[in-house]
């Protein structure tokens, strides 16, 4: 089974399966095999071969549109067509005239529309579409919880449109629409909207409603900068909230998520987490090895091990020496390459029974070229 | 063996399935297939029942031209 990042990948694109499929799709549990980049193509034809479908019906009624003045056509699309067909000519109009038909509209009726639309196809309406508009019909997209709709909107919309989106949306409705986002840099631009009031509240909602998973989905695609900012702000809470990320991770197997957080954060907030209990854990310190050596990310682990407690670093240094050779190979060169990880290195190896250590020494004298010693 | 499944997903999508989809057992290909299917029954049905009121709610003077770019084929479907 996949683990990690590639769980979370497959849910989210599983999730905008089904919302396609309606009650046709409504188990494909069957698909969890199937890699993300994958589904998201399969996706994209499922739609096209489903859109496309009724093509010559819908070009038929464009052109009966056109001979319809704008306010008859509003009134057609709302009391009449109903929310699908208004979508399937939508995004046949020119974006001007989509515009306009768009503003004569009630946003409840907007947000039904959204929720049968093809992004990719509305791309252009979506993109002139006015930010107070985008606002009234994320209100009642969430309303709805229609999150994979407003998350793969993200990806069409300006950042005004964006910007107005998130001033009416909630903490928890941000977090689950930000998990259907395909566009990672436009979650770099959402939370560079975010001041440090609305980020923590990020954190909070996470803690009350368990939306960990959506969390660590949001940070995976942040740059290290912004990684460090939600890292610091989850940093400042309680032990309490903390053990809930930690117990999330730790059941869906999601440390490679939280490695990158923890190589982002400040020393002070580094420090806090390494003081832990939940974190000093055997199993838990096991895992995390576990997940920085699939993942290659010796870097994030490295910094925290000279902060634990010398139990603590033992579990460790146990847990390191069980790797595979190339793997701990694999470490060291990392070492090399970043001077803030070499201490992380040597704290296990101090950590670690005298047999392991002279293994270590050896690969350090193979791969450096010189006696560990000097 | 998984063919027959197969081909009917390949027919659905109008094209080939990604290559890990098309791994999938038969059972799970032609329920995928079914699920693609259904999906445009449901959109052709609901597009139908659509443009159906709306014509009726046109204003007399426009239902000539409009049944005219509609074009027979929809209209006697509609059962105007």
């Amino acid at each position: 089974m996949p683990t990690g990042r590639r769980k979370l990948d497959i849910r989210s694109e599983i999730i905008k399966l089904e919302r396609l499929l309606g009650s046709g799709g409504s188990s494909l549990t069957y698909l969890e095999s199937v890699p993300p980049e994958e589904l998201r193509r399969l996706h994209e034809q499922a739609t096209d071969a489903i859109f496309d479908a009724d093509q010559a019906s819908i070009q038929r009624l464009l052109g009966a549109s056109r001979l319809l003045p704008g306010g008859l056509t509003a009134k057609l699309a709302q009391n009449v067509f109903g929310p699908l067909l208004s979508a399937r000519i939508a995004d046949q109009l020119a974006a001007d005239q989509a515009v306009d038909l768009a503003k004569r509209l009630d946003p409840s009726f907007l947000a039904d529309i959204a929720i049968e639309l093809d992004p990719r196809r509305a791309s252009g309406v979506l993109g002139r579409m006015p930010g107070s508009l985008i606002g009234a019909i994320a209100t009642e997209l969430v309303k709805r919880g229609a999150y994979v709709t407003m998350g793969r909107m993200v990806g069409h919309l300006p950042d005004r449109a964006v910007k107005s989106a998130i001033g009416v949306i909630d903490a928890e409705a941000l977090l689950r629409t930000a998990f259907f986002v395909e566009e990672t840099d436009r979650l770099n631009a959402i939370v560079d909207m975010l001041d440090d009031q609305r980020l923590d509240d990020l954190i909070v909602a996470a803690g009350e409603v368990d939306l960990w998973p959506e969390v660590l989905d949001l940070v995976e695609g942040l740059t290290k900068r912004r990684q460090g900012r939600v890292a610091d702000a989850a940093a400042a809470h309680d032990d309490e909230l903390l053990a809930g990320l930690f117990k999330t991770a730790h059941e869906q197997q999601l440390w490679d998520f939280v490695l990158p957080l923890v190589g982002s954060m400040s020393k002070e907030s580094r420090e806090r987490f390494a003081a832990l209990k939940t974190i000093q854990r055997k199993t838990v310190l096991r895992e995390i090895v576990a997940a920085a050596a699939r993942t290659e990310l010796w870097a994030e682990l490295l910094p925290l091990v000279p902060l634990l407690t010398p139990k603590a670093r033992g579990y460790v240094a146990g847990a390191v020496a069980e790797l595979d050779r190339d793997v701990i190979e694999r470490a060291i060169a990392d070492t090399g390459s970043n001077g803030i990880s070499a201490p992380g290195l040597v704290a296990i190896a101090a950590a670690m029974d005298p047999k392991a250590q002279a293994e270590l020494a050896t690969l350090f004298e193979q791969r450096l070229g010189k006696p560990v010693g000097d | 063996m998984t063919e027959g499944a197969l081909a009917a997903l390949r027919n659905e999508l109008g094209g080939k399935p990604p290559k890990a989809v098309a791994a999938l057992d038969e059972e799970h290909l032609q329920a995928l297939a079914d699920a693609i299917a259904k999906a445009k029954r449901r959109q052709a049905k609901a597009l139908e029942k659509a443009t159906d009121e709306a014509f009726d709610t046109l204003p007399r003077l426009l239902r000539g031209p409009v049944r005219k770019i509609l074009g027979a084929g929809v209209l006697s479907r509609m059962g105007h």
